[in-house]
């Protein structure tokens, strides 16, 4: 990898991430949770954001019927990659959609 | 430890030698025309109401943690119905088992229960049934461990006093087989017979799909001697049966099949592991052994039941294999064994899940370590983190010319060779010219990553109907024929895109990207950082590291490293088709890698868009 580590990422960047660790640890075990079995945080949080990638990618890289892709809105906020910059409006809906995926991730994750 | 009938292991010891004389009547299944003797259909009488068993369970997590297989006492997955103190008792082992440790979650948990109102004859049964895995407590504790923790109850020690004396007593694991050894993955042993597991009868898109089925043909076109044995549901045997035996085959009985009542997944490989122990009837330990976990699981953190898997295991020793069940939890994918050539130390290589769920049982750290280690028969362990999902997608290790290799994923080198395979695709789609296309193949081969990124990035957005977003039309131009998925191969050329973005961008956030593609990106840069610090962990062990082309990332995976070693021979899992660019890069890494092994590739395609892939599927079972 290239050039110097990135920055602390800000707690509103981090949301989704946090969200899918939420979500890691509320998860139902028997009389409990995960949370309290006592498997250790950066494990969890590694789960976590094996759950957030593929929610972005099950919302932001995929490829759609030709019917849907007609009804479709142009890419006027599309992440890259192929598409350009999007405002905050797209922001709150991105972290909306993504945080609605990793509840349907969690559920769906496992080899198939 | 499941006993073994004589004339059972002499049967099964037969049978690997393909003159097995049939337990029971061999079947063929109906409207199959004999296929010269190629594939042999067993149906092996299952103890009763052994299929039922598995046939009643949901693939869901177990209700209590010390669910294990078939056992008289823990054997129920579902909740059972308490009362108020069993609740309180098995709210208190979730809560403290994993954090506290076996025996003082046992005394507090007998404390809820009661104390000495529990019998010593059934405390056993009291405590299993609230969660205690008591089979642990037998496995690493002196005999009668149980009755003392009640006796000093019941003489009025003080509970915290009485847990902290118990914390500190040293848990030493007896191993389920006495003299295992795992059998190593590390290319010593010959490649002769296979355990598969086929979810249908039929390849998911056609011939050369790579599939489940396309998997066994190719490995089967690969390796003419190789055996097979195949689980399948019953509806699928007949079908199965005819494709076998269409098949080129360089032997009689190649496909041993066993038809079962429930549907398998495609993942042999996680079920059980495969090694040899030495005993009275076999001195030399070359037959081999089968060891199931606890319970067969899938998935991260706990996982689920995988109940179709267990009953093909207990099928394959009804008919005679020999098949013991640990009380550890491990799944076999994320479970290495490789032996230095140079030390001869054996070593045990495994994703952190194992050693977290074995923790999450009641076994300190390092009391879970040396458990698997001496349930592996292993001297060393390396405990790596889970940067995707088992270590098999992320490397594979290979004693070569006196050297112990890790070969592990070069993602930079996978994402430019998955982009230079798409450049005929972008060109066909009309949104790059031969000219731009030209540009950025110059870009990649000079290592201009970022020039390279922004030509194809551009030219992806001409197609484009969202953000990230593609049509199916557009992905079509990505697919060599009906076999080759256009979706997944577009699917594998965004995240190449993504990798290489992530590569260039020190801080995504402060690039202008959105910001939830930023995050995506950040998170891409961190597992590749833990990639270079498993890297630089295995250097530090002593393995030779060398990179080769891969990509392990759920079903967009390409991953190379998941294959099959045997002597003078790396079985290297493919996609082929619009890929076979990538495939090709690969394999001479491999072969740079490894001087004088012949790398020979494994259609895969459609199992890796299953998130698995060649090792996933295939359980290798050696003999010695």
């Amino acid at each position: 990898m290239q050039g110097p580590a990135a920055p602390a990422p800000s707690a509103a960047f981090e949301a989704p991430l946090e969200a899918a660790l939420k979500n890691v640890k509320e998860q139902g075990v028997g009389p409990g949770t995960l949370a309290e079995v006592g498997m250790p945080e950066p494990y969890l949080r590694r789960v976590a954001e094996h759950v957030m990638r593929a929610s972005f990618e099950d919302n932001f890289r995929i490829v759609v019927d030709d019917a849907h892709a007609a009804q479709a809105s142009p890419p006027a906020s599309a992440p890259t990659p192929g598409a350009g910059q999007g405002g905050s409006a797209a922001w709150a809906v991105g972290v909306a959609v993504v945080l609605l995926g990793v509840a349907t991730v969690l559920v769906l994750r496992r080899k198939s | 430890m499941r006993s073994i009938q004589p004339r059972l292991a002499c049967a099964i010891a037969a049978a690997s030698l393909g003159l097995a004389p049939r337990l029971h009547a061999a079947t063929q299944a109906p409207g199959v025309v004999a296929p010269a003797g190629v594939v042999a259909i067993e149906r092996p009488a299952l103890p009763a109401g052994l299929a039922e068993y598995f046939l009643a369970q949901e693939e869901e997590r177990p209700h209590l943690r010390n669910y294990r297989v078939l056992d008289p006492l823990m054997g129920d997955p579902r909740a059972p119905s308490f009362d108020d103190a069993e609740r309180a008792a098995a709210s208190l082992v979730h809560r403290r088992l994993g954090v506290e440790g076996l025996l003082p979650t046992a005394a507090r948990a007998l404390d809820a229960l009661g104390g000495q109102a529990v019998a010593p004859e059934d405390l056993e049964r009291r405590l299993a049934r609230v969660g205690v895995p008591v089979d642990l407590v037998a496995r690493t504790t002196p005999p009668g461990t149980l009755v003392e923790i009640r006796a000093r109850l019941a003489a009025g020690e003080a509970l915290d006093a009485l847990c902290a004396d118990l914390a500190a007593r040293p848990l030493v694991y007896t191993p389920t087989i006495p003299g295992f050894v795992l059998a190593s993955e590390s290319g010593e042993l010959p490649l002769e017979r296979v355990r598969v597991q086929l979810t249908r009868d039929t390849d998911f898109q056609g011939v050369g799909d790579g599939g489940a089925l396309d998997l066994v043909r190719s490995l089967a076109e690969a390796l003419p001697e190789l055996e097979f044995v195949v689980h399948a549901k019953d509806e699928h045997c007949a079908g199965l049966a005819k494709e076998f035996a269409a098949w080129p085959s360089a032997r009689r009985e190649r496909f041993v099949l066993f038809p079962q009542a429930r549907t398998v997944s495609q993942w042999a490989q996680d079920a059980v592991e495969y090694g040899f122990a030495p005993d009275a009837h076999d001195p030399l330990g070359r037959e081999g052994w089968l060891l199931a976990p606890r319970h067969a699981s899938r998935g991260e953190e706990l996982g689920t039941l995988a109940p179709g898997d267990e009953l093909a295991s207990e099928t394959y020793a009804a008919a005679g294999a020999r098949l013991a069940r640990s009380p550890l939890v491990f799944q076999g994918g994320n479970v290495l064994c490789a032996v230095d050539p140079k030390t001869g130390v054996r070593w045990l290589v495994m994703g952190e899940a194992e050693l977290h769920r074995n923790v999450a049982l009641g076994l300190p750290r390092d009391a879970a370590l040396a458990a698997l280690r001496a349930e592996f028969g292993c001297q060393r362990a390396l405990v790596l983190p889970a940067n995707s999902f088992h270590i098999d997608m992320e490397l594979s290790l290979r004693a070569h010319q006196g050297r112990l290799v890790a070969l592990v994923a070069d993602t930079g080198a996978a994402s430019r060779a998955v982009l230079r395979c798409a450049l005929p695709g972008m060109q066909a789609a009309g949104v790059m010219t031969p000219e731009e296309a030209a540009a950025v193949r110059e870009h990649l081969d000079a290592n201009r990553p970022a020039e390279a990124a922004e030509r194809f990035n551009e030219a992806l957005g001409k197609a484009a109907v969202g953000p990230g977003r593609f049509p199916k039309s557009f992905a079509e131009h990505f697919g060599s024929g009906p076999a080759d998925s256009g979706v997944g191969n577009l699917q594998r050329v965004l995240l190449a895109l993504d990798l290489l973005l992530a590569e260039m961008l020190s801080d995504p956030q402060a690039a202008g990207i959105n910001p939830e593609t930023a995050l995506y990106l950040t998170s891409l840069r961190r597992r590749e950082l833990q990639r270079l610090q498993v890297s630089q962990a295995l250097a530090k062990e002593g393995f030779e590291v060398a990179a080769v082309p891969s990509l392990s990332d759920a079903r967009r995976s390409l991953a190379t490293v998941n294959g099959l070693h045997g002597p003078d021979i790396y079985l290297m899992p493919v996609t082929g088709g619009f890929l076979a660019g990538f495939d090709q890069s690969a394999q001479r890494a491999f072969e740079t890698a490894l001087p004088g092994v012949r790398v020979v590739p494994v259609r895969s395609g459609e199992t890796l868009r299953r998130a698995g892939s060649l090792h996933c599927a295939a359980f290798s079972m050696p003999k010695p």
